[in-house]
């Protein structure tokens, strides 16, 4: 599979945990982690940083291109 | 100190567009910048169209308000422009030239497809041009009301500067506005959330504990279920914001404005960053912030209710936190946000009229471009008149329902058309028609038979459709329809615009 495909697979499934997450499972993703920091918010967490990440080692990948 | 600011905004603002008329000559100027913009500055670019007053303003009254729940408000850009850099920015540079609807004609029957792009457009555009106009003249109201600025004269202000940017400065003004725009709101945000975070000597857990105390014993300020969405309302509202985003038109003709795919690769890429960060700030430290130190706070407090309803707490934060100086600025930025969002809505109508209807349409690319640059001109004023009256006979309506409307439309008429014209061989011209129309009757119909319109506005017990959030049915009806009328269809067209597939796939 091309790897734009498994990226924005990876994007979309951190962002359907948050989706799901508030009416299917909200006491799983308030199981807290850190301090104030839960579950849920740690994928909140993960997914913007791991958004950017994953474009800009894309943009790295497809330089030239 | 804001009414200052605002002045400076103004007059700062009208002062590029006169140097960007100076450099707008050709169509390709008006349109797309003639492709002169760079991949970082049309990165912040796309982040200021973007970010409407919604992110700032809006999202912060939702975790005021609800809480955690605002996660799917706040992640649903990050799924939008994933699919825009990975999966559309290549294809839309390789074969676009001013509007994403040239994509679309690259492998189907041009004509029917400008019509209905066109339409799909202009009602997305007018729509969210419409919900951003009342919500400026709300806050413009609520701010400058010592100095007697009515609701009326706020639309009358804001449409005239969108009218000015576009007419005069075409797309290097509107580009310049959301530039300056996007620059203004990192900046803002940033010391926002720096003096909030200064308030409890950078001590996050004192901040959560203060905010978890006054927001209330149900722990919804990060636990699931402040909204009381269903599990088939939340994917609705997650589907309608990502795919609505991914078909927003004022966002993709950003992409005609930079010379190659490299360079549009760049500009979703920054873009993407900047948003990233901005939500970052707004989830953990403004919204919760705005909770520890607003909430139940008198000093913002008018007959038990927030002065200005809740959209007002990020502005209130800033002045609890920065007192009245920094009030302004905030103030400022949230005004400076509205200006670039709607100048970039405005130019996309003006280019689905001009460029897709006039020039492909009714001129049959024979144009001259003096005449069609003219033409957007008045298109532009024409534009801003209707939006300017219906901004005026929409005061105090509930904005949500208009930004769901308006989200519903992208979902299910534009997105649908540019993923299946990209991916699947089998999308027809006849097929593309009958789902874009079956995806714009659809969204608006479930939104007017919805509980926003038909319990809230027309005043009915129940709604015809019980859900709030219609995207999930509308997209899945126009994907469903498109696949259907495709595969049935037998024309002689159909065989040429399966034939014209291969003219995506090489790319």
């Amino acid at each position: 599979m091309q790897r734009q495909w498994i990226y924005t697979g990876i994007i979309f499934f951190l962002f359907l945990v948050l989706v799901f997450g508030v009416p299917l499972f909200p006491e799983l993703m308030a199981v807290e982690i850190i301090g104030p920091m839960n579950l849920g918010m740690l994928t909140f967490l993960l997914l913007h940083i791991l958004t950017p990440a994953l474009a800009f080692s894309y943009l790295k990948q497809t330089q030239g291109e | 100190m804001a009414i200052f600011l605002f002045f400076i905004i103004i007059v700062g603002t009208i002062g590029l567009t006169i140097v960007a008329s100076r450099r707008t000559s050709s169509a390709a100027d008006f349109f797309v910048a003639n492709e002169k913009i760079g991949g970082v500055s049309n990165g912040f670019a796309i982040a200021g169209d973007f970010m409407s007053a919604a992110t700032l303003l809006g999202i912060t009254a939702i975790i005021f308000g609800a809480g955690y729940d605002a996660v799917i408000y706040l992640g649903a850009p990050l799924g939008a422009f994933s699919i825009m850099i990975y999966l559309m920015t290549d294809k839309l540079k390789a074969l676009g030239k001013y509007s994403f609807t040239d994509i679309i004609c690259s492998r189907l029957k041009e004509k029917p497809i400008r019509i209905l792009a066109a339409t799909t457009t202009l009602s997305f555009s007018l729509i969210y041009l419409v919900a951003q106009i009342v919500g400026a003249g709300a806050l413009i109201e609520v701010l400058f009301n010592d100095f007697g600025i009515s609701y009326l004269w706020a639309v009358i202000i804001v449409t005239t500067l969108m009218v000015i940017y576009v007419a005069i400065g075409g797309m290097f003004a509107t580009t310049w506005v959301q530039i300056i725009k996007a620059i203004l709101l990192l900046a803002g945000v940033t010391v926002l959330g720096l003096l909030t975070l200064a308030n409890f000597d950078f001590s996050f857990s004192a901040m959560y504990a203060q905010a978890q105390g006054n927001h209330g014993p149900d722990g919804f300020l990060t636990r699931g279920g402040g909204l009381g969405l269903s599990t088939l309302s939340a994917v609705s509202l997650g589907v309608g914001l990502c795919f609505g985003l991914a078909g927003s038109p004022h966002l993709l003709m950003r992409f005609f404005t930079v010379k190659d795919k490299a360079a549009a690769r760049v500009s979703a890429s920054v873009a993407l960053g900047a948003i990233s960060y901005v939500n970052l700030l707004v989830f953990f430290v403004i919204g919760v912030g705005a909770v520890a130190l607003v909430k139940g706070n008198s000093a913002y407090l008018e007959a038990g209710s927030i002065i200005g309803g809740n959209n007002m707490v990020s502005v209130h934060l800033a002045d609890a936190v920065g007192g009245e100086v920094f009030f302004g600025i905030i103030a400022a930025v949230a005004f400076a946000t509205i200006l670039a969002v709607v100048a970039g809505l405005m130019l996309a109508s003006v280019t689905a009229l001009t460029h897709d209807v006039y020039a492909k349409v009714i001129r049959v690319g024979e144009v001259d471009q003096a005449r069609q640059i003219q033409l957007s001109k008045l298109a532009a004023v024409f534009l801003g008149i209707i939006v300017a009256l219906l901004g005026i006979a929409f005061e105090r309506q509930n904005i949500a329902y208009i930004v769901s409307l308006a989200m519903a439309i992208a979902a299910s008429t534009n997105f649908p058309l540019l993923m299946l014209s990209m991916y699947w061989s089998g999308l027809t011209t006849r097929g593309a028609v009958a789902g874009g129309i079956v995806g714009l009757v659809a969204s608006i119909v479930l939104v007017v038979l919805g509980p926003a319109v038909w319990v809230d506005i027309f005043g009915n017990d129940q709604p015809i459709f019980p859900q709030a959030y219609p995207a999930l049915y509308s997209v899945t009806l126009a994907f469903f329809t498109m696949w259907l009328v495709s595969i049935l269809d037998r024309s002689e067209q159909a065989k040429k615009d399966r034939e014209k597939f291969q003219v995506m796939e090489a790319i």
